[in-house]
């Protein structure tokens, strides 16, 4: 996505009203991102009530940290930053509670959404049998707040890698869904 | 980037219902970002805030309009600012209490409001009476103290404020709003 762009714009425009207070601007910026956050951090996590748990604390952070977001026009991956450090803070306090191990910790040519032979449904669905580090990074980009680039930041990965994670993660989907296909089919 | 298909997209976010037995306390603690509700140790701080304020308004308000026409003028005008001082934070604390709640954004600024414009009364008393009582200017020291960083972080907001609404009004233009 261009910086210049009415939809960044518009974000822009937005992150500036929530930053001075604005409670109207708040329920905006809710509205607008609650859906996807919920997507991503749901994907990440067992259930929808620990789901609603970390998005809860990340509108918290976001609530008390918006005034150090330093380029408005940033908003998407700025948010989607925050949700992800929740989220690594709620797997490693989940970890040293369970004792599993925490690969979310560690993370720093495709298929895409509208392939016309795998409609979303069946892709949500296949996306649950994907590792996780590359449900990740193609739920970002399926969700398509962010540009490869802007993924990278949020991930804190260089954009090679992303592009990298990218392909594998598409190739495993592409397989994870032949299979679901393949099993729906006999 | 895939921006050209939202419906797909939107498809996709479908497939999670935006429900769940945690919605409701999601919900609750959304609102609170806003308006928190007051506890009960919370709302008891709030009552005895507004008892002490208003005690202290009626005894020193009594004070000053009751003492001997001989007291001097800056004794009557000290006593009528602390009455006024009781009295306003009588009338923000009974706010609170009857509704439960307080506002973090709106509330906040209520109250640095209230000390600055009663730091600002202490400059002013204490400036005045330091013409005729040279020992009361440590009074003038002290509010201007307070004064000074209150000012200090007013205008760091101000200038903050005056850069996010210019920036806004660019971005409004761009827009065509």
């Amino acid at each position: 996505m261009r910086e210049s762009d009415p939809k960044s714009l518009q974000r822009e425009l937005l992150a500036l009203r929530c930053r001075r207070g604005e409670r109207a601007a708040w329920e905006e910026l809710v509205a607008e991102f609650e859906r996807p956050l919920f997507y991503y951090v749901r994907r990440m996590v067992r259930g929808s009530d620990e789901a609603w748990v970390v998005l809860q604390e990340t509108w918290v952070r976001v609530f008390s940290s918006l005034a150090t977001l330093e380029d408005p026009a940033r908003l998407a991956p700025w948010l989607y930053s925050v949700a992800r450090n929740t989220l690594k803070q709620h797997v490693a306090e989940l970890a040293s509670e369970r004792h599993v191990p925490t690969d979310l910790a560690d993370v720093h040519d495709p298929l895409t959404l509208d392939s016309p032979e795998h409609d979303p449904e069946r892709i949500h669905a296949a996306l649950a049998e994907l590792p996780l580090l590359q449900r990740e990074v193609i739920v970002l980009f399926f969700l398509d707040d962010l540009s490869v680039q802007a993924i990278a930041e949020v991930l804190n990965i260089p954009v090679g890698t992303v592009k990298s994670r990218l392909h594998h993660a598409r190739r495993s989907l592409h397989e994870v869904l032949s299979r679901l296909e393949a099993r729906h089919e006999r | 980037m895939n921006a050209d298909l939202p419906s797909h997209r939107e498809r996709l976010l479908e497939q999670d219902p935006l429900s769940g037995p945690a919605r409701a306390g999601y919900e609750r603690a959304l609102a609170e970002l806003f308006e928190r509700r007051l506890g009960r140790f919370e709302r008891l701080r709030y009552v005895l805030l507004a008892a002490v304020g208003a005690i202290a308004a009626l005894a020193l308000g009594s004070l000053a309009l009751t003492e001997p026409a001989t007291t001097p003028l800056a004794t009557r005008v000290v006593l009528g600012v602390l009455a006024a001082m009781g009295a306003t934070w009588f009338a923000l604390a009974a706010r609170l209490v009857r509704r439960g709640s307080v506002h973090l954004v709106a509330d906040r600024a209520r109250i640095a409001g209230i000390v600055l414009f009663f730091a600002v009364l202490q400059c002013g008393f204490f400036g005045w009476l330091s013409f005729r009582h040279p020992e009361s200017v440590l009074g003038l020291f002290v509010g201007l103290a307070g004064l000074v960083i209150a000012a200090v972080v007013f205008l760091v907001q101000r200038m903050r404020e005056s850069e996010l609404r210019t920036r806004e009004q660019i971005l409004r233009g761009m827009l065509g709003r």
